[in-house]
């Protein structure tokens, strides 16, 4: 069966809720995230806020899994890539 | 011109089946931020217990919206056009799991088809899970805020002795209407942060000419399918799932939708 009709503002915040769910995460950067659809594909850019302590090698790919596990399952996109784009770290704790 | 008339008879047969799932944003003026990303599964029409490939996207949308596993699910009438439909209907129900259900016309055999049978009212409000609301009102807890549902009973509704908007809860966060007929929205304006409808199949058969479509099932009529803004009130028309008259649909696919709130 074809992909559900979801609009690209729909799938992108599919996208943003995944990543926000990653810990190691603490926000989405005014950017946020993007979907571009080719029939049932999807090509996904994130821009992340890294909490403070964070690694970007260790947190980047479990966003990539998450994103592509929950375009998959809710939109049914098979997901050929994610970019995260760390954007900025988050303040250090105590100095907020 | 016999054969291209098999051909478009064949494709209508075909596309009656061919289910269309969508998800839809609907900016609700005055909902707050808690009930932001609801999900609310949005079926209608399903016509059971004729023979019609509607019948096949009936199983398919439940299966996705088993899956999905909404918020809420709201059904908006005319389940079933045979009395035989009634044990299909009860195990598509139980599959569904807790669900907001209205009549329709035809569950009252209140329609041009001659052959029309009403369902068992009874036998629908017991089964578990299906909350049927005939001119009735009830409250959900949703992430701590109340929401309420109103259901119209499409008799009332055609004797226009229906007046869900005196059943308005003002201490709801969300207040929705489940109405078989579109047209309530314009008898309530502003009671319902969002009206559930069906009947109109989207026209089920439709005939496209330049500029516009002719909507057979329903030729004067506005409101077919989609969301439509009436002032404060955001109406929801479903496409349907089944077949009425003639198994066919033509530019009028089968449709589940499901509706993500924004509070605006």
């Amino acid at each position: 069966m074809e992909a559900p009709v979801i609009s690209p503002d729909v799938l992108a915040r599919y996208a943003g809720d995944a990543a926000l769910e990653v810990d190691g995460i603490s926000g989405l950067t005014r950017d946020a995230a993007a979907v571009t659809r080719t029939g049932s594909r999807a090509e996904v850019v994130v821009h992340v806020e890294l909490q403070w302590g964070a690694r970007s090698e260790e947190v980047a790919p479990q966003v990539q899994e998450r994103v592509a596990e929950y375009l998959g399952r809710m939109a049914e996109l098979e997901v050929g890539s994610v970019d995260v784009v760390v954007e900025r770290v988050g303040a250090p704790p105590g100095k907020q | 011109m016999l054969a291209a008339g098999a051909a478009v008879a064949g494709w209508a047969w075909f596309e009656a089946g061919w289910l269309r799932r969508r998800v839809v944003e609907v900016r609700l003026d005055g909902v707050p931020a808690e009930l932001d990303g609801v999900r609310i599964a949005h079926l209608s029409d399903l016509h059971l217990g004729v023979p019609s490939r509607g019948r096949r996207a009936v199983g398919h949308a439940v299966e996705w919206v088993s899956e999905r596993k909404p918020d809420l699910v709201c059904i908006t009438g005319d389940l079933i056009s045979r009395r035989r439909g009634m044990g299909d209907l009860e195990r598509l129900l139980r599959d569904l799991g807790r669900c907001y259900v209205v009549l329709g016309n035809h569950d009252f055999a209140d329609s041009r088809d001659p052959f029309s049978q009403r369902v068992d009212a009874d036998a629908l409000a017991g089964l578990e899970g299906v909350v049927l609301l005939t001119d009735q009102s009830v409250a959900v807890d949703l992430r701590g805020s109340r929401v309420q549902i109103v259901g119209v009973d499409p008799r009332s509704y055609a004797s226009r002795e229906a007046k869900p908007e005196s059943m308005t809860d003002e201490s709801a966060n969300l207040r929705i209407l489940l109405c078989h007929f579109p047209g309530i929205v314009k008898r309530i304006p502003g009671a319902f942060h969002l009206i559930l409808a069906g009947h109109m199949h989207a026209g089920q058969i439709v005939v496209p000419y330049p500029g516009g479509k002719l909507r057979l099932a329903h030729l004067r009529a506005h409101d077919v399918e989609g969301v439509y803004e009436y002032g404060s009130t955001v109406l929801h028309v479903s496409p349907g799932l089944g077949t009425t008259f003639l198994p066919f649909r033509l530019f009028a696919r089968p449709e589940v939708t499901e509706l993500v709130v924004r509070s605006a």
